[in-house]
């Protein structure tokens, strides 16, 4: 298992229209500046699918294949991420539990996840689980 | 103002089920998504480049915003994604949304949606997620 390292992402409206291009997500709070300007968070903000990505990679670095195939994330957005941000994703693993019969051995890994910017402001949380089955050769 | 044709989630119902949406998810696709998100490629134990889970969830949104309308101070409060499966690139899907819950407040409107993702080849379930989504509310005359 790799270790638990802090994922650093700069974010800037270029990365946010090309992420909009990709998901199909244009909405003006995203992309349209002066649009954004007159809403609640007096500017673009980047898309909240943006971070659950940077999650899931998180994970993806640890686990890789088995997240793709039994992974299980909740992400809860606490504040938007604006261009000129950096956002620091890292999570610790809270909980690990193993259950063997006599042919598999079942673990599930527990992880606690958060993303703040460069001035610690609190972007978003996450829990996150994954269960990996190996099956015991006799 | 006139309202465009596309869905307005404050006129239908919890329950309802949007029209299945059917997509091709190509290797060009995933490889733009992976250099957006700085990403490395992933590969299946086959050796197969496989879509994230992130990525999946992420293209499923866009198809259905591509078809609701969502206005001005609508905000994504929470995303639940729950992996079932490998989805390998290359393959169409089938995407499924219902309403699962719908609260109505004075000023604003909660909407939690659900997303199934399968394969279409093989109606295998890869992906279930649920976006819960904060919509202020809109005169709906004109």
């Amino acid at each position: 298992m790799d270790n638990l390292t802090t994922l650093v992402r700069k974010i800037n409206q270029k990365l946010i229209n090309d992420y909009a291009e990709v998901s199909g997500d244009k909405n003006p709070i995203h992309v349209d500046s002066s649009f954004a300007e007159k809403s609640q968070f007096k500017g673009t903000i980047a898309h909240g699918m943006m971070i659950v990505g940077y999650f899931s990679d998180f994970m993806d670095r640890i686990h890789g294949s088995d997240w793709s195939q039994t992974g299980r994330i909740k992400v809860k957005f606490r504040n938007p991420a604006k261009p000129g941000d950096t956002l620091s994703i890292s999570g610790e693993l809270k909980r690990q539990k193993e259950m063997a019969t006599d042919s598999v051995v079942t673990t599930s890994s527990k992880y606690s996840l958060q993303c703040h910017n460069q001035r610690g402001e609190f972007i978003s949380s996450a829990t996150a689980e994954v269960v990996i089955t190996d099956r015991i050769s006799h | 103002m006139s309202r465009s044709t596309k869905v307005y989630l404050e006129n239908i119902d919890e329950g309802y089920c949007f029209p299945k949406i059917k997509t091709f998810i190509s290797k060009d696709l995933i490889e733009n998504y992976m250099s957006v998100m700085e990403s490395n490629r992933r590969l299946s134990k086959t050796g197969a480049l496989i879509v994230p889970p992130g990525a999946l969830a992420s293209f499923t949104i866009g198809e259905l915003l591509s078809n609701i309308h969502l206005p001005p101070g609508s905000v994504h409060m929470s995303e639940e994604i729950i992996s079932a499966g490998e989805l390998e690139i290359e393959e169409e899907i089938n995407i499924e949304v219902a309403i699962k819950n719908k609260s109505v407040k004075s000023d604003y409107i909660l909407v939690s949606l659900v997303f199934n993702i399968t394969k279409t080849a093989t109606n295998n379930s890869v992906l279930e997620t649920t976006s819960v989504l904060v919509i202020p509310k809109e005169s709906t005359d004109g």
